[in-house]
């Protein structure tokens, strides 16, 4: 083959070979588009619990006119799940972001840099890395309170050490290339070299380890908010509804069942798109993650 | 090797004092007074409040408070808990069920990831494969407390076998459920190193031989090939293990058992610096140590793997 592939084509090579890989992509396509077109797709407005409770409709079984059944306020799953998505996404993809560009932050400067810098850095990562991480998480948005700044800090704070670890084994190996070393001899500076030459060639591991992330994060912030430290909103992500729908579990299952699957096919889906993504981009790393 | 491990131990000591005082430092952003908020509402009496700037030493600055637990936990005290029951005392009560609990767990998902993991790689691409490759995706998918409500609405509440609290008298009762749900996502890591390890052995030339002098296949795969393929998986299991070993918080939730995970939440939740010190040093020392022992074992499965 002498010419390059379009990335179109590329994305539909990869995605044609494998169903695992497509189902993922497809999932979380649909996922977004959920999470964007929430409003218009949940069949009742989610946030008038007081007005239905008084119809006396509350924790009723999944039928026709409420497919999810309702729960204790007299809400309809169905609308809060889909609701629900909008947050659930929204955390898992901002705090995965935060935490990646923290990762490349320290792992380039530890690895480009050296000396103190990478000391102290990577002492840092070590304490983190040997930090139980739920534990840390938890740690934090208890000593936070509750809210959704402490929840993308907790998310972010011990979510960064392994992506600096990596990022920084990266540019350790790229910094001795001869490309670097020829850019060295142009006269190009530290900035150039680290977003001209470094960070173009950790991308596809970095798109990797991002998709892998966001799974990691949304059973984080699910664990975060089962264990009652989630952020208390009337557009509750779908972690904070499991917590409030254990309440009534034996009388009402689905009330807890819906958002819990739908964390795991979110999760799921972000796991089969990384996996997939992994195996195309980056065969080297099937032994590291 | 004895200077390897003491040497490796040695370095963790550096590396739990910057996690003590991560914690530490984390404890400190609490907003609000720690006397006040140890003693809750009701307020306490003077006494109270002498006691807890006593245990505590909330009267000298964060730095030197860091120093004195540091001090005192050099000569192995662990300290009180707020409502004055010692540490130590705690920990000993529910170490062992969290110890039973996760080698129950960790049995469990050898067992399964290995069959799993050998079932796929003796013909990849077959239809047990594809199945067993499914398992250990759902495996790592599933939130553990997904997982767990599910077996205890299912076993617990429909099917009404097994408690749904884990505080029956008998101790293998109260295992079942906790170790399949913890177990799980353990298997399925198992199942897909065993699987890669093994279809990258099978391929060799030894195997070829092996073959060839007219063993049988199951001898090949499981006396030469899948011998050769336990290395990462003792890796992988033994470091299951260490993270087991800490508790595990929300399986433990989950079925309301009595070990070190619901321990360390509940210190969390109570605000309780001792408890919640205590707790991260044990899981953090006993991840650094888990590490280390897979690290020697490397050594004694491997003639070929030497540590200076």
């Amino acid at each position: 083959m002498s010419r390059r592939l379009t990335p179109l084509e590329a994305g539909w090579r990869l995605l044609s070979g494998n169903p695992l890989t497509l189902a993922g992509a497809v999932g979380a396509a649909a996922l977004c588009v959920v999470a964007l077109a929430a409003p218009w797709i949940a069949p009742y407005p989610v946030g008038v619990e007081s007005l239905a409770s008084t119809l006396g409709t509350t924790l009723e079984p999944p039928s026709l006119g409420h497919l999810f059944g309702t729960d204790w306020h007299g809400s309809d799953v169905f609308s809060k799940v889909i609701m629900g998505t909008r947050v659930t996404i929204f955390i898992g993809l901002v705090a995965s972001l935060l935490s990646m560009v923290i990762g490349v932050l320290v792992g380039v400067a530890s690895g480009y840099f050296g000396g103190w810098i990478d000391t102290v850095l990577m002492r840092l990562t070590d304490v983190v890395l040997a930090f139980p991480s739920l534990l840390l998480t938890i740690l934090i948005a208890a000593s936070l309170g509750s809210g959704v700044t402490s929840i993308f800090l907790a998310l972010t704070v011990s979510g960064w050490a392994g992506t600096g670890r990596m990022v920084r084994s990266l540019v350790l190996t790229l910094r001795e290339q001869e490309f670097v070393l020829a850019a060295v001899a142009a006269g190009a500076g530290a900035g150039r070299i680290i977003f001209h030459h470094i960070l173009p060639n950790c991308l596809s591991t970095l798109i990797v380890l991002f998709t892998l992330r966001i799974g990691i994060t949304i059973l984080s912030e699910a664990s975060l908010s089962f264990l009652g430290l989630g952020a208390p909103s009337s557009a509750p992500s779908w972690g904070v509804m499991v917590f409030y729908g254990m309440d009534h579990v034996r009388q009402a299952p689905w009330v807890a069942i819906w958002p819990a699957s739908a964390i795991a096919v979110t999760v799921l889906c972000f796991n089969f798109l990384g996996d997939g993504l992994r195996d195309a981009l980056d065969p080297k790393m099937r032994d590291v993650l | 090797m004895l200077i390897y491990v003491v040497r490796r131990l040695l370095l963790a000591v550096p590396l739990l004092l910057g996690i003590l005082f991560l914690t530490f430092f984390l404890m400190q952003l609490v907003p609000g007074s720690p006397v006040e908020r140890l003693l809750g509402e009701r307020g306490g009496t003077p006494e109270e409040r002498a006691r807890l700037m006593r245990e505590y030493n909330f009267d000298r600055p964060w730095w030197e408070q860091f120093g004195l637990y540091v001090a005192r936990l050099a000569r192995g005290d662990l300290g009180t808990s707020v409502n004055q029951v010692p540490i130590a005392a705690e920990i000993a009560d529910r170490f062992p069920n969290t110890c039973i609990l996760a080698l129950t767990s960790v049995a469990l998902a050898t067992a399964l990831g290995l069959l799993t993991g050998v079932l796929s790689a003796v013909k990849p691409g077959s239809w047990t494969d594809h199945a067993c490759r499914f398992v250990a995706v759902f495996g790592l998918s599933t939130p553990v407390f997904w997982f767990g409500l599910m077996l205890m609405l299912f076993f617990a509440l429909k099917l009404r076998w097994l408690p749904s609290s884990s505080d029956t008298p008998s101790l293998a009762v109260n295992l079942i459920l906790p170790s399949i749900t913890l177990g799980l996502r353990p298997a399925a890591f198992i199942q897909r190193v065993t699987r890669s390890t093994l279809m990258d052995i099978l391929r060799t030339d030894f195997i070829r031989t092996a073959r060839a002098k007219g063993l049988s296949e199951w001898t090949v795969v499981l006396g030469h090939a899948l011998r050769n393929a336990l290395l990462p998986i003792v890796t992988l299991i033994g470091l299951d293990l260490g993270s087991l070993l800490s508790g595990s918080l929300i399986t433990e939730t989950i079925f309301n058992f009595r070990g070190i995970g619901l321990y360390a939440l509940k210190g969390i939740q109570d605000r309780d610096p001792n408890v919640v010190m205590a707790t991260v040093l044990l899981s953090s020392f006993l991840f650094l140590l888990a590490n280390l022992i897979v690290d020697v074992l490397y050594a004694v499965l491997d003639p070929r793997v030497r540590y200076e």
